[in-house]
């Protein structure tokens, strides 16, 4: 007799298991679909922004924030890479295109770090001029390298290889806040007050008396 | 008797390896003292000029195994002191990239700005204090100004530019009738010491502010060592006159100019003038003073340590320079006389 209590007791906890682990998903929300249709998440391929900056000196991560909500604004995809996100391999993965799904297009790249002629600082490290060329998303994109020197080659040749539409480097070192902050401006100037690349440029450099820092490659 | 000589000869390599490690790194136990300037442009919208302002950081690495106390100061001279029109700024505002640094901060765990103590004037001359500073050890602090230097037009003398003993001598000639233009640039070191990464460009306005073309470029010709880009009107740049407009840019690079050395930049065009126009020229002029040492420099550092300490010395001077010519060119198309 007291075995067979035992064995009903085990059929009962059995039962209220499984009672248990079949409402679950439920209980947390997680329902199968109603129907066996199959079911694709809302996607729009689209133009994708990336703002990228290694460092966090002077302004870099604040304005990066604010052109990020320019972009955003615009209803453009924006993504950033900021410290220690900024790495070589995943700046490359934007400059690559290698979006999933594939058919995303990378349109604006805005990059506030340290660089020199020769390349630009990432958090892990250096990527060397030649390291930027055949880069599908540099193509018919509008690039702002905010970093000393990126306005001469080889780091120049190698952008303007891939036929950006615009590419804006510097053609000296720059001085930290008011660089960033023009950098700031040209995109405001650019995306909500519709002026042309060359005029935002213009107006950014004046507001910080930064003319002559950077200079301006245009795909006629 | 062999392994015995193989014995002597591994412990010798053994001192050998010691004492060159000892000697790389004697640096550690010191305070190390970098100091660096870097004379840039700002241009003035207003007045359409270029000054020149001077970035000044003092980088002090304290490598040794206690705390050292000191007290810096820098003495200005009481005319460049312009507040009114001028910005001196400090501290983390007057912070030039890429971030000065020294071969010898192996050690350093981490370096500050530190911000001004006071400003007060003495003479001739202000005085920007930082007070008693502490550093402890494996630390660095970095102090650091930006101020007036000087008017960009203080660099052309006699209608060339003298930037350091830098002479810049130029020519230009325009043939209306051929529409050819001709620059010939002879930079020579005139200083007693050698500079390094030496850039010299000349940007040429192709188009006005309006985006209308001056000229089409038909032929260039240069100096087998010039290099240029811009010749099919996807360049732009500021044209010292407040806007950004295509244009033409020749360059030298060179790594090294050795005193009393020469080096030139001819450019000869074989154009058709589209629209009359003046053209202005701007330049670009960089380079570094190699073994610069504090008589180099604007405003050196005056440090003053509590104890004794056993410091080591390194400065930099760079100049970053962007200045506009004030001889125009005169484009005249043929049907115009004027």
């Amino acid at each position: 007799m007291k075995a067979i209590i035992v064995s009903a007791r085990k059929i009962c906890a059995s039962l209220a298991i499984l009672v248990l682990l079949s409402t679950a998903p439920y209980l947390y929300g997680i329902s199968e679909p109603t129907h066996k249709e199959s079911f694709e998440p809302l996607y729009i391929p689209g133009p994708v922004a990336l703002a990228t900056s290694p460092t966090d000196q002077g302004d870099a991560i604040s304005v990066t924030q604010r052109i990020m909500n320019y972009w955003f604004s615009s209803g453009i995809k924006s993504y950033s890479l900021t410290r220690s996100s900024s790495t070589k391999s995943n700046v490359l993965q934007y400059l690559n295109e290698e979006f999933t799904p594939p058919d995303d297009e990378l349109i604006y790249w805005n990059n506030i770090g340290h660089g020199d002629k020769y390349g630009l600082y990432f958090y892990d490290g250096k990527m060397y001029y030649y390291e930027f060329e055949n880069k599908s998303g540099i193509t018919n994109s509008i690039i702002f390298i905010n970093s000393c020197y990126s306005f001469e080659n080889p780091l120049k040749n190698s952008m303007v290889s891939n036929h950006p539409d615009v590419y804006i480097g510097a053609t000296t070192a720059l001085p930290q806040y008011t660089s960033e902050n023009a950098c700031g401006n040209f995109w405001k100037y650019y995306i909500k007050d519709g002026m042309s690349p060359s005029q935002a440029l213009e107006q950014a450099m004046e507001d910080y008396g930064l003319e002559g820092y950077f200079g301006l490659y245009e795909e006629n | 008797m062999k392994r015995t000589k193989e014995i002597i000869t591994l412990n010798l390599l053994f001192f050998i390896i010691i004492f060159a490690y000892y000697n790389s790194t004697s640096s550690e136990d010191s305070i190390v003292i970098t100091e660096r300037e870097i004379y840039r442009s700002i241009y003035d919208s207003q007045s359409l000029t270029n000054n020149i302002v001077v970035y000044h950081e003092t980088l002090i690495l304290n490598n040794q195994k206690n705390k050292c106390v000191l007290s810096i100061k820098n003495y200005i001279p009481k005319d460049k002191y312009v507040v009114s029109e001028f910005f001196p700024a400090f501290g983390n505002s007057a912070i030039m990239n890429p971030p000065i640094k020294s071969e010898k901060d192996r050690i350093i765990e981490s370096i500050s700005v530190i911000p001004i103590k006071r400003i007060c004037e003495e003479r001739n001359k202000m005085i920007f204090d930082w007070g008693e500073i502490e550093i402890k050890p494996r630390r660095g602090i970095i102090a650091s100004f930006v101020n007036f230097f000087s008017y960009g037009s203080s660099f052309w003398t006699e209608g060339d530019l003298d930037i350091s003993k830098i002479n810049i001598f130029r020519e230009a000639t325009i043939n209306k009738e051929n529409e050819k233009i001709r620059l010939d640039y002879i930079i020579q070191n005139n200083s007693s010491k050698k500079i390094s990464n030496f850039l010299f460009s000349v940007f040429i306005p192709l188009a006005n502010s309006k985006g209308e073309k001056i000229l089409d470029i038909m032929e260039i010709k240069t100096s087998p060592h010039a290099k240029y880009y811009g010749e099919d009107y996807k360049y732009s740049f500021t044209d010292g006159q407040g806007n950004l407009v295509k244009g033409i840019t020749f360059y030298i690079d060179l790594e090294n100019l050795s005193p009393k050395d020469l080096t030139s930049l001819n450019i000869s065009l074989k154009c058709q003038f589209l629209k009359s126009y003046n053209i202005f020229p701007s330049y670009k002029v960089k380079f570094s003073l190699n073994g610069s040492e504090k008589g180099d420099m604007f405003s050196p550092s005056s440090t003053e340590f509590l104890q004794e300490k056993k410091i080591e010395y390194i400065s930099i001077v760079e100049y970053d320079l962007f200045l506009q010519e004030h001889s125009p060119l005169q484009i005249q198309t043929m049907g115009d006389s004027s």
